[in-house]
């Protein structure tokens, strides 16, 4: 065997993981069958039996880790366990839900030129359990963020997204944070851009993007059993809280929806909402409630665990489930807290000081937690000229190929445009494919890309959708 | 379905016997799901591998209907679309960054971050020399050359697994080999590193 092969066998060298170890991967095949044959809880049995077996579940597991902790203390000592997926959410719950879901008021109907604008303040906490094949469990912090996003009729989306200062619960913390080449103020901040098509529907690579609610179902009780099962047809969501009990999943996914930002959303989207969650197992109402905003609403949450020391009755743990706050006139939301928001799980990209550190080259398993996130205010209507500059220079078009239009020639046509000042995405799996390119620049740069994709003859229709 | 049943059927047999029970499918993720993960452990870092492993089964998965089950062993089929889950996770990685880049306008070390670039940092990021050669190839002979060299294919299996033809698998692969040996030079200033190759054996094979 020549040496360079002998090489490359040595740096691939190496023996398998076991497919029993892979069980993140396995709980993503599971939920394809699943959603062939109209199973929908047979990965929280799994995941049940992977907790028990103690496999590493854990591992990229996007979902708020207070959620593994707890489970983990279970076999301690639980003081008390509030409901669960058997337990059907109270009456009274359920009652005031509705009550609230009656006062919603409609979301605002966009016209062409219009847009609907959104901003949100919060917390995050920040987990870093492993680099590579090192554990680091001090790797904590909690970061700042405020955002304000709009979207149009077309479903693009701009966003201007801060990432505050990380702030940590001790020295060990920010030490452990520093070690393995992340920030403590992120750069660049804050960052804003526009998405649309592929990218604006494709929350889970981006967090600068709304969620496309516009295929959901408008039943309340088919929402709520595809929010239990991560059946709803938009990744983002579905892939969600995954190893979560059915029932606190199903919430956290819907809070996602209320906390948004979502894009093709219509007049009764709010109320249908709350519908849906009195339609959810396992709700409890945790009465009034104050928001770090100091808003007082009612919240509602799927339970708590408190954990006692069997020797000295000491609580060692407690964990609260993922809590919306909705205000008692309006039943708008006032506050999230303790759920993940997919979009934002790439936040930790923004700390990371260059393309060496440790976090970028060698892998890193975390989680990020919305420890908290507010509305600011209810969404609002604008016109175009309201848009703040930066987002004018966004232009992004929609390209449908024909059948016989291949990739290479597409990018030949669209790679030009794109050097430095650009960006596209297509959808393979889709016949026919459409791509959507955004240009960063003047009207005529956006001009000219339209032109050349139609002199091109690649595309059956070139669209502009900002 | 017991596990040794499953163990004596072909690929091509629990796949048809998925169309009427979808169960059955989790028999191939039994056997290939290993090999599968450490070839993307590999071709796109360990981060979301596991990830990348789960879709790379549900869309096999979800597209076995369309599998030839004239060919017994489905490695190569599943090793095809762990390629392309890999080349789109880098374009993923790529369109996040050039949106970053392109707003930010001041992150120098972004450059134009298309895909391919993304995956030589991420192989010339890594400690081993071999790996940081292997960034310097273009994807599509890292592609044919990893399949082959790591994962034990025949050219026939790569021509199925990357959609190209065997004549261009052996180019891809000749090129690819050449070009590694301009990169490692000497082979024997790795001795006593991290190489496994012996002095023996550097004096008897040597490079071709």
């Amino acid at each position: 065997m020549s040496i360079e092969l002998e090489f490359v066998q040595y740096y691939v060298n190496g023996e398998d993981a076991p497919a029993s170890e892979l069980l993140i991967a396995r709980r993503i095949l599971d939920k394809a069958i699943a959603s062939e044959i109209g199973l929908d809880d047979r990965g929280d049995a799994l995941v049940r039996a992977s907790r028990k077996h103690g496999g590493r579940y854990s591992r990229f597991a996007r979902r708020p880790v207070g959620v593994a902790a707890a489970a983990a203390a279970c076999a301690v000592l639980v003081l008390q366990v509030l409901p669960t997926s058997k337990t059907a959410t109270s009456i009274a719950a359920a009652a005031q839900i509705s009550q609230l879901a009656d006062s919603v008021r409609p979301l605002p109907a966009l016209q062409a030129g219009q847009w609907s604008t959104y901003q949100m303040q919060g917390a995050l906490s920040a987990d870093v359990s492993m680099v590579g094949e090192t554990p680091t469990p001090d790797a904590q912090a909690s970061i700042p963020i405020a955002s304000e996003v709009w979207s149009n009729s077309t479903n693009a989306t701009c966003a201007s997204q801060q990432f505050g200062t990380a702030s940590f619960a001790s020295p060990v913390n920010a030490q452990a944070w520093h070690a393995i080449g992340l920030l403590d103020t992120p750069a660049h901040q804050p960052v804003t851009g526009c998405a649309g098509g592929v990218e604006a529907s494709d929350g889970a690579e981006s967090d600068l993007t709304a969620i496309d609610v516009s295929h959901l179902t408008h039943d309340p009780a088919t929402l709520a059993e595809q929010l239990q099962g991560g059946t709803t047809g938009i990744s983002t969501i579905d892939h969600d809280a995954m190893g979560d009990p059915a029932n606190v999943a199903g919430f956290v996914r819907l809070t996602v929806l209320l906390v948004g930002p979502i894009s093709g959303g219509w007049p009764g989207f709010g109320q249908e909402m709350l519908r849906t969650m009195a339609l959810l197992p396992g709700v409890v109402s945790l009465g009034p409630t104050t928001s770090h905003s100091g808003k007082t609403g009612i919240g509602f949450s799927t339970g708590q665990q408190v954990t006692l020391n069997p020797q000295t009755g000491a609580v060692t743990s407690k964990w609260s489930g993922p809590t919306v706050v909705l205000d008692a006139q309006t039943g708008a939301l006032l506050e999230a807290r303790n759920f993940d928001i997919p979009v934002l799980q790439t936040a930790a990209q923004h700390f990371v000081g260059s393309l060496s550190a440790p976090v970028y080259t060698e892998g890193v398993s975390y989680g990020i937690t919305t420890e908290w996130i507010d509305p600011v205010a209810p969404p609002s209507v604008i016109g175009q000229s309201a848009l703040p500059s930066w987002a004018n220079t966004f232009h992004i078009i929609e390209a449908v190929a024909k059948a016989t239009t291949t990739d290479p020639q597409v990018s030949t046509v669209v790679n030009p445009f794109l050097v430095g000042n650009g960006d596209s995405a297509a959808t393979y799996d889709n016949v026919p494919t459409t791509y959507d390119i955004t240009i960063v620049g003047t009207a005529a740069d956006g001009d000219a890309v339209v032109a050349a994709l139609t002199a091109s003859g690649l595309f059956t229709s070139v669209t502009v959708m900002m | 379905m017991g596990t040794n049943e499953a163990v004596e059927r072909t690929d091509a047999q629990l796949i048809e016997a998925s169309l009427t029970n979808p169960d059955a499918f989790t028999a191939l993720f039994e056997r290939h799901a290993g090999p599968v993960h450490r070839y993307i452990v590999k071709r796109a870092g360990p981060r979301d591998a596991e990830d990348l492993v789960g879709e790379t089964f549900a869309t096999a998965f979800r597209s076995r209907r369309t599998y030839d089950l004239s060919y017994p062993n489905a490695r190569p089929w599943l090793f095809g679309i762990a390629t392309n889950h890999a080349r789109h996770h880098w374009r993923a990685e790529g369109r996040r960054l050039r949106r970053a880049c392109a707003i930010a306008s001041a992150v120098e070390s972004c450059g134009d971050p298309t895909e391919e670039t993304l995956s030589k940092v991420f192989f010339q990021g890594q400690s081993e020399r071999i790996a940081q050669a292997l960034g310097q190839l273009d994807d599509v002979y890292l592609d044919v050359f990893l399949l082959v060299v790591g994962s034990g294919f025949s050219y026939e299996e790569v021509s199925i697994a990357l959609g190209i033809p065997v004549g261009t698998v052996r180019s891809r692969l000749s090129r690819a080999r050449s070009r590694l040996r301009e990169l490692l030079g000497d082979p024997r200033q790795y001795v006593d590193e991290e190489s496994p190759v012996d002095q023996a054996s550097i004096s008897t094979e040597g490079s071709p």
